[in-house]
């Protein structure tokens, strides 16, 4: 049953782009995007136990190092999304490495200071970053594939690209969650002291998710940026890294497609919302505080476990 | 006989508070010893310190001929020196399998294999179920851990401590909050353990009863001080451990 929900859900978002409008494919792909960034964020939120709330600093990172790249080299596709991401990759290393010294509000709190050094740099340093203006006017880099040069621009074919890059995600993280490195951080999101005391080292394993998380995240950026065509502060600055918080707290932070859900009702919220109303974050207040007081596993990890009730009651 | 456990002069202090005072102490291979004591004498403190959750104010702690004070409770495990808690501590929302298999895999050195399903871990796994069967679980290997009853999750805690293979393991009052039934259990328990590992034991504990029963060699703790050891008869006619205990219960 779940399983041909969730093929039927995958035909679906091979067909979409083919019957979809203009305006439904850059949405979806956006969508997409951030189902990634929250996504990553989930895995140190729900499954090791850490509320990030400066997981943008490596949206951002990823985001800006491959605006950089296709501003001032002709790299292609792939060895922007590389160099992207392995900049990611250094950045999480050291910032994580302080961050996870502390857990719960401390690691909170530093998350949040050092989200806020990263948006500091990044909208003040205006001769590299463009400042509070962003980013923009670099031509999207050409992706090879099989000796054969893409474009990426035309939407259809960057929804495909973010597609896979979206299952490629859902499948790593599958197979992470599923081996004895998953086994080992949901045992320290458990219980941390008693995890110590099975010979784990909770601060290192908490540095390889932190690390993994944020490269992640940074793929995302890249996906973001060249789907924008700009880079922006605003990728960098708070709000955003609420936003993967705001997106899993909805979508059920123990169920494995909860921030992916999340992510798809934070954005149709959102769209119908600001229809009628610029103060679209009242209208999503009113709907987050009685999902956190009635429904703390969130939409899909309450109704998973209505499901699963039913089905025992039979 | 050499000690796999040589305490020498501990001493733990929180200020001006000395929780634990000056306590030497040896336990030998292949042995159950007990450390008793009224509340509050300390013997969660110097559990705490021997195994690295606290640091020592002063004093060593040797564990097989190796200087282990202080260091971190990871590497401590790792050289064998594993414990349990007084207040169970297990991973509650995991399954029965899953809170015995995680040690395994960390000691196995597989913490970091990223893409290797859980269910190819067949050598561990099987290591889980021999466990299990230890203390009486199989039947219940893929039930969350919350859902056990709480003589069970007493039984998972012991389970935990011995899938990390330690050459010792200090239990903290393996049978505090149980019912007689259960603690008959715990006692049964812990005696097949010693009989089929040949582990060694320090068990810290309330009832006299189970202390009679299991150790061989007893240390008794008063106010951070070791006030008295030896073999359950001497300890029996001691008048400082019968003072300290304010007569009678030790007799019980």
């Amino acid at each position: 049953m779940k399983r041909a929900f969730y093929a039927l859900f995958l035909v679906f978002l091979f067909v979409f782009p083919f019957f979809s409008g203009m305006f439904a494919l850059l949405f979806a792909t956006e969508i997409l995007i951030l189902s990634i960034f929250a996504l990553s964020f989930n895995l140190l939120f729900g499954y090791t136990g850490l509320l990030s709330f400066g997981h943008a600093a490596f949206f951002g990172i990823g985001g800006y190092a491959a605006a950089l790249l296709a501003y001032h080299t002709h790299m292609g596709f792939i060895p922007i999304l590389l160099l992207s991401a392995a900049v990611a990759f250094f950045s999480a290393c050291i910032i994580g490495f302080f961050c996870v010294r502390r857990d719960e509000i401390y690691f909170a709190m530093l998350t949040l200071g050092f989200g806020m050094m990263v948006f500091t740099v990044v909208h003040q340093w205006r001769s590299v970053t463009g400042g509070s203006d962003g980013l923009s006017g670099f031509s999207l880099p050409e992706l090879s594939l099989l000796f054969t040069k893409f474009s990426i621009s035309p939407p259809k074919t960057f929804y495909f690209l973010t597609l896979f890059f979206f299952l490629a995600t859902l499948l790593f993280l599958k197979r992470l969650l599923d081996s004895p490195f998953g086994l080992i951080i949901r045992s320290i999101r458990e219980n941390p002291e008693r995890a110590a005391f099975i010979g784990v080292n909770v601060n290192f394993y908490r540095w390889v998710s932190f690390v993994i998380a944020g490269t992640l995240a940074g793929v995302a950026g890249v996906l973001f940026v060249f789907y924008d065509r700009m880079a922006s502060p605003s990728m960098v600055h708070w709000t955003m890294s609420a936003r993967p918080v705001l997106m899993t707290i909805l979508g059920g932070a123990r169920s494995f497609f909860g921030p992916v859900l999340g992510a798809l009702v934070f954005y149709i919220l959102e769209y119908i919302v600001t229809q009628f109303t610029e103060n679209w974050m009242i209208f999503l207040g009113c709907i987050l505080v009685p999902i956190v007081i009635f429904f703390p596993d969130g939409i899909l990890g309450s109704l998973e476990r209505w499901i699963a009730r039913r089905r025992s009651g039979e | 006989m050499t000690p796999v456990l040589k305490v020498e002069g501990l001493t733990k202090c929180f200020g001006d508070f000395c929780a634990v005072k000056n306590v030497s102490l040896e336990v030998m291979e292949e042995e159950i010893v007990a450390l008793i004591g009224p509340n509050g004498a300390g013997k969660t403190t110097f559990y705490n310190v021997v195994t690295g959750r606290y640091k020592a104010t002063s004093g060593r702690v040797i564990f097989c001929g190796k200087e282990i004070t202080n260091l971190p409770p990871h590497r401590i495990v790792k050289l064998g020196l594993s414990r349990s808690f007084q207040i169970t501590n297990i991973f509650l929302e995991n399954t029965v399998l899953e809170n015995i298999l995680a040690p395994i895999l960390i000691r196995e050195g597989l913490g970091l294999s990223f893409l290797k399903n859980l269910h190819k871990c067949k050598k561990q796994l099987e290591e889980v179920y021999n466990i299990l069967e230890l203390i009486g679980l199989s039947d219940k290997a893929n039930v969350p851990a919350s859902l056990l009853a709480y003589g069970d999750k007493r039984a998972v805690e012991i389970g935990i401590a011995l899938a990390t293979k330690p050459k010792m393991v200090l239990l903290d009052e393996p049978t505090a909050g149980m019912t007689p039934v259960e603690t008959d259990r715990m006692i049964s328990l812990i005696k097949k353990l010693f009989e089929e590992t040949k582990i060694s034991f320090l068990i810290t504990e309330h009832d006299m009863r189970v202390v009679f029963s299991i150790a061989k060699r007893i240390f008794v703790l008063h106010q951070g001080e070791l006030l008295a050891s030896g073999t359950p008869e001497e300890i029996r006619a001691n008048p400082k451990v019968r003072e300290a205990y304010l007569g009678g219960s030790v007799d019980a």
